[in-house]
């Protein structure tokens, strides 16, 4: 069984300006030990997918489908049931990490309150502090323990909201861009580290940094306003790129001559007919303007939104 | 801790509270003389419809009225530092002392009611920003701008008429009920004024910590902890109450200071004999010297209020420790 089944699951978010459609009929599968890239530019809902995976979404969001954990709705699921999940089962390491600690607190105050509520006791929760803290880089865990936030560098608040999720030994880590922000060095870093540390879990790696995905993951998903336009197998989506949207950003990659897509994608309260990505494409067709297309199966599991490969 | 926040940090906020406080008692002084109308011509007025010029210059020359402005100034600095802040024209007596027992009982009111309405005015405030949207959340919004749009004279009478005139509960005004002064009936005296200053200040400090749990709210580690699975009273008191309380705090102590100012209307309606009484009487005869004593405690409170907001700061937000530490 797989571990995580998104089944058509639809987001929408009531605004002034219309309906939001920020995730729309995404199906995605996770098994137990798999690490999958989910690829996207701003916008495009990953961090939606990932917030509603966890259930954390404002109360006024609309998610219709289904979240299998374990063969469970998440979608169903009480407040009570939930807590016990999160975390727990499901870790989140949240954008922005130094914004996704409290400022008023030390670093090890946190640390101790969520080992606290993984169930350690209070000297379990004080011996096991040094250890994980070790666990993600830290030379000296005490001097770390005594900082606040704001005396700690980027990389090192990456690396305590990656110690954080790992208090409780969840199965599946949701790591919402952990290398934003973070120059070259640190960026590899913490690419090693997110491997090390997902080495018997899974790892929903939410990026748009392609490369850092390629290092980390086995599969690709990647998704464009809302939708998912392309899923494989990394050696497949990066060697033979089939949606016009991936050919795009591996073009945008410095190594690949850097070339940027021209435009911006559609805004999500008034979606363009037929393809999403029509306006943007260099290969769209007259189909495409009119006919949204369905994710076709190309085969070895390879998947592609596209009318290119009818 | 104090210690820790460095006594360069102290000295600097104690100086600009120094500076404040010499500028203030500056216009003060400056601006009472700016008023029209005098002290004797009124009085004499009152009195007898003509007030003989002569008489007039006398007084002033007896009280130094007729020396030029900046004399006038100087001689008002220097009599401050010395401790000695004149005669008051109306009673006579010196009026540090006459303010001295004043203000005493105006904190009788002001203590209880400042407390009070910051307890209140945070509490309501939290709980509405929490439960954003839900209907507790719209009753205390739109009760408490109710209660904020109405002036404060206006509930300081409707108290009176319903507790004291129809209902015969409470007295009329006054502080003390006869005989002696006992505890049970200086509150039974204080009890409207006080909740009335309370009701007229709570709105200010309720809309301040609402707004500022919204945004408190909004933030990424509350989002982190929720994702942690911490209950939701572990995430309102340890997370969102003690980030959200940081903004409103200086606010707070500001709004009780300007309690004072809310306090002549109040100690007026319930005839309490406090400083606002003193004030206003102060006013209507033109009692320059008192007007600039009770305007210059009226800036010391204030000053205090917020030397002390800004020595919690530090106590309370370890950011602002580190920016004190690298100055």
């Amino acid at each position: 069984m797989e571990l995580i089944e998104i089944k058509s699951l639809k987001v929408t978010f009531p605004t002034e300006a219309g309906l939001v459609r920020s995730v729309d009929c995404v199906d995605l599968q996770l098994g137990a030990r798999e690490k999958l890239g989910l690829i996207g530019e701003t916008g495009s809902g990953k961090s939606v997918l990932a917030h509603a995976t966890l259930r954390l979404l404002q109360p006024d969001a609309l998610c219709e489908g289904e979240i299998l954990y374990q063969g469970r709705n998440l979608l169903d699921c009480t407040p009570t049931e939930l807590r016990r999940l999160r975390g727990r089962e499901l870790a989140l390491i949240p954008q922005n990490p130094s914004r996704a600690l409290n400022p008023l607190q030390t670093v090890g105050k946190q640390l101790f309150e969520t080992l606290r509520q993984a169930g350690y006791s209070k000297k379990e929760a004080v011996a096991k502090m040094p250890e994980l803290l070790r666990s993600v880089g830290a030379i000296d865990p005490d001097s770390w323990a005594k900082a606040y936030p704001h005396e700690c560098s980027g990389g090192m608040c990456e690396r305590i909201v990656i110690a954080l999720s790992l208090a409780f030994s969840p199965s599946l880590l949701l790591a919402d861009e952990p290398t934003k922000g973070l120059d070259s060095l640190n960026r590899a870093r913490i690419i090693t580290l997110l491997g090390e540390v997902t080495e018997n879990r899974a790892l929903l790696f939410i990026t748009h940094d392609l490369e850092a995905a390629a290092l980390l993951c086995t599969r690709l998903a990647l998704m464009y306003a809302g939708e998912l336009v392309e899923l494989g197998d990394k050696a497949a989506v990066f060697e033979n790129p089939l949606h016009p949207y991936t050919r795009g950003l591996l073009f945008a990659l410095p190594a690949r001559g850097m070339q940027p897509i021209p435009g911006r994608s559609p805004p999500l309260t008034a979606l363009p007919d037929g393809c999403r990505f029509h306006s943007r494409c260099p290969e769209a067709i007259a189909r495409c303007r009119s006919q949204h297309p369905p994710l076709f199966d190309t085969g070895n599991g390879h998947f592609c939104r596209c009318w290119l490969y009818v | 801790m104090v210690l820790e926040i460095g006594n360069r940090y102290i000295l600097r906020r104690f100086f600009s509270g120094l500076l404040a406080f010499l500028l203030s008692i500056t216009l003060t002084f400056f601006l009472l003389r700016s008023l029209p109308g005098d002290y004797m011509t009124d009085l004499l007025l009152e009195i007898g419809r003509y007030a003989p010029p002569e008489l007039v210059a006398s007084f002033k020359h007896e009280v130094g009225l007729d020396l030029p402005l900046p004399e006038q100034y100087l001689l008002y600095l220097t009599g401050i530092l010395k401790g000695n802040w004149g005669h008051s024209f109306e009673y006579g007596l010196p009026v540090f002392s006459l303010i001295r027992e004043k203000l005493y009982w105006t904190l009788v009111l002001l203590l209880p009611s400042s407390l009070l309405s910051a307890g209140l005015g945070m509490g309501f405030g939290a709980y509405s920003g929490w439960k954003n949207g839900s209907k507790t959340d719209a009753f205390l919004l739109h009760s408490l701008v109710f209660v904020g749009a109405v002036p404060s004279y206006c509930w300081g009478f409707a108290g009176l008429f319903i507790f004291s005139f129809r209902l015969g509960l409470l007295p009329f005004g006054g502080y003390v009920s006869l005989p002696g002064t006992e505890p049970a009936g200086l509150f039974r005296h204080a009890l409207l004024p006080v909740l009335t200053l309370t009701l007229c200040s709570v709105p200010g400090i309720y809309y301040l910590m609402r707004n500022s749990m919204l945004d408190t709210l909004g933030e990424d580690y509350i989002l982190a902890a929720r994702a942690r699975g911490f209950s939701e009273s572990r995430i309102l008191f340890q997370h969102a109450l003690p980030n959200s309380i940081l903004p409103v705090l200086t606010m707070t102590s500001l709004h009780c200071a300007h309690m004072l100012a809310g306090s002549v209307f109040i100690e007026t309606i319930f005839a309490w004999p406090g400083l606002g009484l003193l004030t206003y009487s102060a006013l209507e005869t033109h009692d320059l010297p008192l007007l600039q004593g009770i305007f210059l405690v009226d800036t010391l409170l204030i000053i205090i209020a917020n030397l002390t907001a800004d020595l919690l700061y530090p106590l309370i937000d370890p950011r602002i420790r580190s920016r004190i530490r690298g100055e």
